[in-house]
């Protein structure tokens, strides 16, 4: 059925997911479209400005850092979806465990959520990378646990109130079993704010994952990761502040168009918002 | 009208179920005590109380869905013969056998699922059809229920449907997997007057239809008198006064039915204030000597220390009361 874009309701996705797909295309891509090969030193042309040659300049070892920047996507985008994925069916699963059996169950496993949720988040990722060694793949790990607590939270809220419902007596009294009421009523109801909540925990995790690799725990030079360029660039800041901004303005651009996909599906995916 | 007397069919027999609800201070309360009553093929039952008088818990008791604390102590369910306490999975009676049209409609349907798919899930579930053919069928329930332009509506939100449309989406859901006894537990009672009627036109309309009968719970008496067959009236656990319409209206013998029919507000005559019962239904772990409603009753007197036992008193009628 066709119907007529509604703005009020699609505008913000509308606006965020072609900045979004660019993003992913990038990443995707990275290796056809990056001008330069994002390793190869060319000393004679290091800390050039931007210009004709290279689009965004060069950095001090006279890497392009257009190309740079568009490999480093790939990290923060691995990164984000791997975290969050780690981090929502972790939270979910622990989330609807603690709402559905309640009681004892629920008491041990939101506490320990809130022990972990008592640390600040960049705190704990340093405490994780620095027992699990510095690699992409551990700050992936890293963040992911990191995001439990907050999924499992929410999950369990949403659950709770869910599992009051007239409607999952009504499914049970013409003959829904146990499993397909947790999947088939629960869950769709809980999957709305979890994937909300997911796009917002997405540029969170490509925020932390810079964090780590500005402080030298995440991905490791020469391997690009906006992180670590903004880091770089820290040394050359008055002379070639590119070396920074790029990625900067990478990394500004991206977490910032998450967080609106995250508020345009939240409108989305509420059914009661419809016309 | 099927008369209960021409079709002896018996489809559910319900034979002195007792239901306690087990505590962890107190002696166990008895919810409902000794209930006894049967549903014909083809009939509508009325099942009439107070709120707190056991009607919802003896419906669901017989599905299996009574809650935690709540036990069936004593007492026979047969349906078609088979024995629904003995052993028998109660998931397996449930949407097939016997289907429940809940309460509250609006709470009563998954907001995040399209009408269309809720009525479609019995079918899901028991059936194995193709959704292909699903959607026919839904379509088929929800224009039988009169929800107009059905087949598109089917693909609308729960909130994009009116009170009175939610309770015939609800009506369509307990139809699709064509059970033969349809329990429905006040079904009405969210809805303004005229809803109230076209949902009471739409069962009558359906059981003519398709022959299921239909256990109507409901706290209104007069609602009730316009369509059922029989009537049972409950009281604190116990059925009070039981028979066909007629009987139960016309040559009404138990005080509490008494006192319902009086306290139904009429057009004429208009009194300045309605009649009430006095005081209120003793709560189920109260300790009472003799007859449950005699704190309340006019007609009370020095017999009903002790508790009158449910005599008939002609034909169907029978009444628990030691004046009557």
């Amino acid at each position: 059925m066709i119907r007529r874009l509604n703005w009020r309701r699609y505008g913000l996705v509308a606006a965020t997911l072609p900045v979004v797909a660019l993003v992913f295309l990038a990443a995707a891509l990275a290796p056809v479209i990056a001008p330069y090969d994002p390793f190869e030193l060319d000393v004679l042309v290091m800390l050039q400005g931007p210009g004709a040659d290279h689009l965004l300049g060069t950095d001090e070892l006279g890497r392009d850092i257009l190309s740079r920047v568009i490999h480093a996507s790939r990290v923060s985008i691995v990164v984000g979806l791997v975290a969050v994925a780690i981090g929502a069916t972790g939270g979910v699963l622990i989330g609807v465990l603690a709402a559905h059996f309640g009681g004892a169950v629920d008491s041990v496993l939101m506490r320990f959520m809130e022990i972990v949720f008592c640390f600040p988040a960049i705190l704990l990722a340093v405490i994780l990378m620095a027992n699990l060694g510095t690699s992409v793949l551990n700050a992936m790990l890293a963040i992911g646990i990191i995001f439990i607590p907050g999924f499992a939270r929410l999950t369990r809220a949403v659950a709770q109130t869910v599992q009051r419902q007239p409607f999952l007596e009504a499914a049970i009294c013409l003959g829904v079993g146990p499993f397909r009421l947790v999947t088939r009523e629960i869950l769709p109801n809980v999957i709305g704010p979890v994937l909300v909540e997911a796009a917002v925990a997405f540029s969170y995790a490509v925020l932390l994952e810079s964090a780590l690799s500005f402080l030298g725990l995440g991905a490791q030079p020469p391997e690009p990761s906006w992180g670590n360029m903004i880091n770089t660039g820290r040394g050359f800041i008055d002379q070639a502040p590119w070396i920074s901004l790029a990625p900067g303005a990478a990394l500004f651009v991206t977490v910032f168009s998450f967080n609106l996909l995250g508020d345009g599906l939240r409108d989305v995916l509420d059914p009661k918002l419809h016309d | 009208m099927t008369d209960s007397g021409l079709t002896p069919e018996s489809l559910l027999e319900v034979e002195d179920l007792t239901i306690v609800l087990r505590h962890r201070h107190r002696p166990p309360a008895t919810i409902a005590r000794d209930v006894s009553f049967h549903v014909n093929a083809g009939e509508i039952v009325g099942l009439i109380g107070e709120s707190g008088s056991g009607k919802t818990m003896t419906a669901k008791s017989l599905i299996g869905l009574l809650p935690d604390r709540m036990e069936v102590v004593s007492g026979h369910v047969r349906f078609r013969g088979r024995d629904l306490l003995g052993g028998e999975d109660p998931a397996r009676v449930r949407g097939r056998d016997i289907a429940l049209i809940p309460q509250d409609a609006l709470h009563a349907l998954n907001p995040v699922k399209t009408i269309g798919w809720q009525v479609g899930e019995p079918l899901q579930v028991h059936g194995g059809l193709r959704w292909r053919r699903i959607a026919t069928v839904v379509g088929d329930l929800l224009e039988r229920v009169h929800i107009p332009d059905a087949k598109r509506r089917a693909d609308d939100y729960p909130h994009q449907f009116s009170g009175g449309m939610q309770q015939r989406a609800l009506t369509a859901m307990a139809l699709s997997m064509e059970p033969p006894l349809i329990l429905a537990d006040e079904p009405t009672t969210a809805l303004d007057v005229t809803i109230q009627a076209e949902i009471i036109d739409l069962i009558g309309e359906l059981r003519d239809a398709t022959g299921a009968s239909f256990l109507f719970i409901s706290h209104d008496l007069a609602l009730v008198s316009s369509f059922c067959d029989r009537i049972y009236v409950m009281y604190a656990g116990e059925i009070v006064e039981s028979g066909t319409k007629d009987a139960i209206f016309s040559h009404t013998r138990h005080p509490y039915t008494r006192a319902l029919i009086g306290a139904a507000p009429r057009l004429a005559g208009n009194p300045e204030r309605l009649p009430t019962i006095p005081g209120r239904i003793p709560r189920p772990h109260e300790e009472i000597r003799g007859c449950r409603f005699r704190e309340r009753c006019p007609r009370a007197g020095a017999a009903c220390g002790e508790a009158p036992r449910l005599e008939t008193a002609d034909g169907d009628h029978a009444v628990r009361c030691w004046y009557a």
